[in-house]
């Protein structure tokens, strides 16, 4: 048995959790994140490296100083984003330079020069231990599907988070239900369960009555990290509810693995998680990118032309400070805002972005979407 | 057609062989000058603000042609290496588009250049674009690699690039230059930030003037570059940093090597993976390492200091290894 974590990012915990219990390993739910994660993430980091990976290094650290971890596992990838490098980073800063003592596992696709069968098969050896070979496969299409189910359902609670929150004066009601929600899920292991404890707080939140008699309407788009982890955008969408701003999000944990992981995976799980094609975003993202750029820099691009279909009155763009591919994107989001008429804000954090100056910008954000509104009425 | 190649994150060989091919299909082919302020300047009100230095100076050089010439001739540049995976860093995949919203006419085909086959399609996807038949593609063709391996093998022998591409072009004949019997000190970085003076503030030429041996990633066999990267649990995804990484791991390893200067720019996503990987590595040896990261505002005054305090260093090393 072992004592396995991985790094924070949203809620995908909840799905990991889901597999490993399934599975008889003891996991180890990642620390929530602090001031103190992210300056332990700083000092040992590279100084430009993406945002994400300080926060998630500092995480790693932290589990790894409560002693009860002694595996850590992380997705690898094949770029050309940097994230597919932050495992073989993790190894060295957290072995060679601190020299924490742990089991690694990176998984990487098989694809060559990156990976190869062989280290697929190691790792598949490593989860099986010593159970028996149907048990195993049993134990993790059950996991799987459980987590899946998870996955999807605290998703679309969040979307309805992220509506509901723009109608109501006080969004401590509509958290404290979302939360609960999300606390008795994670624990939960049962399909049937899972759906009651959706459909019954989906209710409870439809049921809370609107204050207020017209919302904007915004898109959320950029690099799939900083969107997911409220720590790391400092909490954005919530300053952007609060002040009567409805949010549509751009990216989610589920569809970023239907687009691009489902693909690559093994005869029974790919039939549980189901296939995306990406015919849509070269559709939209045409002819403002024509290439993909790594990461979600095409999605970026994709998504805002979208939304501006769709009659949204404006798009947020997140990104973490350098980030390769949104970098591009943002160059062109540019060209898009021009051509297409439709106002962008893009927010680049780092460990420096003040919450103030934030503020500043979204609601001056906002009072140039309403002033468009009551221009075109 | 009149094409203009923009300078900045597009370098040599790689000029000179699109240079050649354009001009032997009989269109004309103007190159953007060397990196000057107004280039600059251009560069940096039209660009990003978070991208690098050589993002933001790829579209001034783009906007400093926009009015010379009828088209950009910008090839979207995916992979340089044999395995099809290694690519570019997205920046250069994005880099059409990106010259796009300041320059509306761009030529642009998507270039894998990994192996000759692979680079002869890339050639007849730009030919044909262009109305030109077989026999005059394949003629442009082998003319444009053989400058460019003429180039290539020049900046082997530590030339820089723009006197390779004058004596290419010229088809004039060299001596091998002679080597200095002082140190030898590797430079390694991108060579479009380390070839560029404007931007590197002539750091090689200051260096080869103050009695050093430089040896850049160029000078290195691509053999012990492959052969160096093993060491690492998977290769980078980016071909000029697998290039950069294994020539800074080998030139570490070589007694005559003294100390490796690493020329980076601010803001640059690649290096902050390649930066720290070759920390660990120096320490490993003990190799006397510098850091410098360039940018816009980079002053010369600071940079001469520092590079003579590393160089400084480097003898007092030397002097010490040999008393």
């Amino acid at each position: 048995m072992r004592k396995v974590t991985l790094p924070r990012m949203g809620y995908s915990y909840i799905g990991f959790r889901a597999v490993f219990d399934e599975l008889g390993h003891e996991f180890f739910e990642p620390l929530p994140l602090t001031k103190r994660t992210l300056d332990l993430g700083v000092k040992h980091a590279p100084e430009f490296a993406c945002f994400p990976f300080k926060i998630t290094l500092g995480n790693l650290i932290e589990a790894l100083e409560t002693g009860k971890v002694d595996t850590i596992i992380t997705a690898g990838g094949i770029g050309p984003c940097r994230y597919g490098f932050y495992g073989v980073m993790y190894e060295k800063i957290l072995k060679e330079e601190l020299g924490y003592n742990f089991d690694f596992i990176l998984l990487d696709p098989p694809v060559k020069p990156y990976g190869s069968f062989k280290r697929v098969w190691d790792i598949v050896l490593k989860w099986k231990s010593e159970l028996s070979w149907r048990d195993f496969i049993k134990r993790l299409v059950r996991g799987f599907k459980l987590a899946w189910r998870k996955l999807k359902r605290v998703e679309e609670l969040e979307a309805l988070l992220l509506k509901k929150r723009a109608w109501v004066k006080d969004s401590s009601k509509v958290e404290a239900i979302f939360k609960s929600a999300i606390d008795k899920m994670n624990l939960s292991r049962d399909l049937d369960e899972v759906d009651r404890i959706f459909e019954e707080a989906r209710e409870k939140m439809e049921s809370i009555p609107p204050e207020r008699d017209n919302v904007l309407k915004v898109g959320v788009v950029g690099e799939i990290y900083t969107i997911l982890e409220p720590f790391s955008n400092l909490n954005t969408e919530k300053l952007l509810n609060e002040r009567g701003v409805e949010i549509e999000r751009a990216v989610w944990t589920t569809e970023f693995i239907e687009y691009n992981i489902s693909p690559g995976l093994p005869f029974p799980l790919k039939q549980i998680v189901g296939y995306k094609g990406k015919e849509e975003i070269e559709k939209y993202s045409k002819p403002f990118l024509n290439e993909f750029v790594g990461g979600h820099g095409r999605e970026t691009v994709a998504h805002t032309v979208m939304f501006k279909k769709k009659g949204f009155d404006g798009v947020v763009h997140i990104l973490p400070f350098s980030c390769m591919p949104e970098v591009v994107a943002r160059s062109i989001l540019e060209r898009v805002s021009r051509e297409l008429d439709i106002p962008v804000l893009s927010l680049s954090f780092d460990e420096f972005t003040g919450e103030a100056g934030l503020i500043t910008r979204l609601e001056a954000f906002i009072d140039l979407l309403q002033m468009r509104r009551r221009l075109a009425a | 057609m009149r094409f203009g190649i923009p300078r900045g994150l597009y370098y040599e060989p790689f000029l000179t062989e699109w240079k050649v091919f354009l001009e032997s299909l009989g269109h004309s082919v103007e190159l953007s000058p060397p990196t000057n302020k107004e280039i600059l300047d251009m560069g940096v009100k039209e660009g990003v603000n978070e991208a690098c230095i050589s993002l933001k100076l790829t579209v001034g050089h783009s906007m400093y042609l926009k009015n010379r010439v009828e088209t950009i001739f910008a090839p979207r540049l995916m992979n340089l290496d044999r395995w099809k995976r290694i690519t570019l860093c997205p920046k250069f995949r994005g880099l059409p588009d990106i010259i796009r919203v300041s320059v509306p006419d761009v030529f642009s085909v998507n270039a894998y250049l990994g192996t000759s086959w692979r680079r002869f399609s890339f050639y007849w996807k730009v030919g044909r674009k262009l109305g030109s038949d077989l026999g005059k593609i394949l003629r442009a063709y082998r003319r444009a690699r053989e400058a460019s391996i003429r180039v290539f093998e020049l900046m082997k022998l530590g030339f820089l690039p723009d006197e390779a591409r004058t004596i290419a072009l010229e088809n004039r004949e060299v001596k091998e230059r002679e080597k200095k019997h002082g140190s030898s000190i590797g430079v390694v970085g991108y060579p479009y930030l380390i070839y560029d003076d404007y931007v590197s503030h002539s750091l090689i030429k200051r260096l080869t003037n103050l009695g050093f041996n430089v040896i850049t990633p160029e000078m290195v066999n691509p053999k012990e570059i492959e052969k160096n990267l093993r060491a690492l649990f998977k290769p980078l995804f980016w071909s000029q940093s697998n290039k950069v990484l294994g020539a800074a791991f080998y030139l570490f390893k070589r007694p005559e090597v003294e100390g490796v200067i690493h020329i980076s720019s601010f803001s640059c996503g690649t290096d902050a993976w390649v930066g720290r990987l070759i920390e660990f590595e120096a320490k490993k040896h003990g190799k006397p390492l510098m850091r410098i990261v360039v940018d816009e505002h980079t002053a010369e005054a600071g940079l001469v200091t520092r590079l003579e305090a590393f160089t400084d260093l480097v003898r007092w090393k030397k002097g010490r290894a040999r008393a």
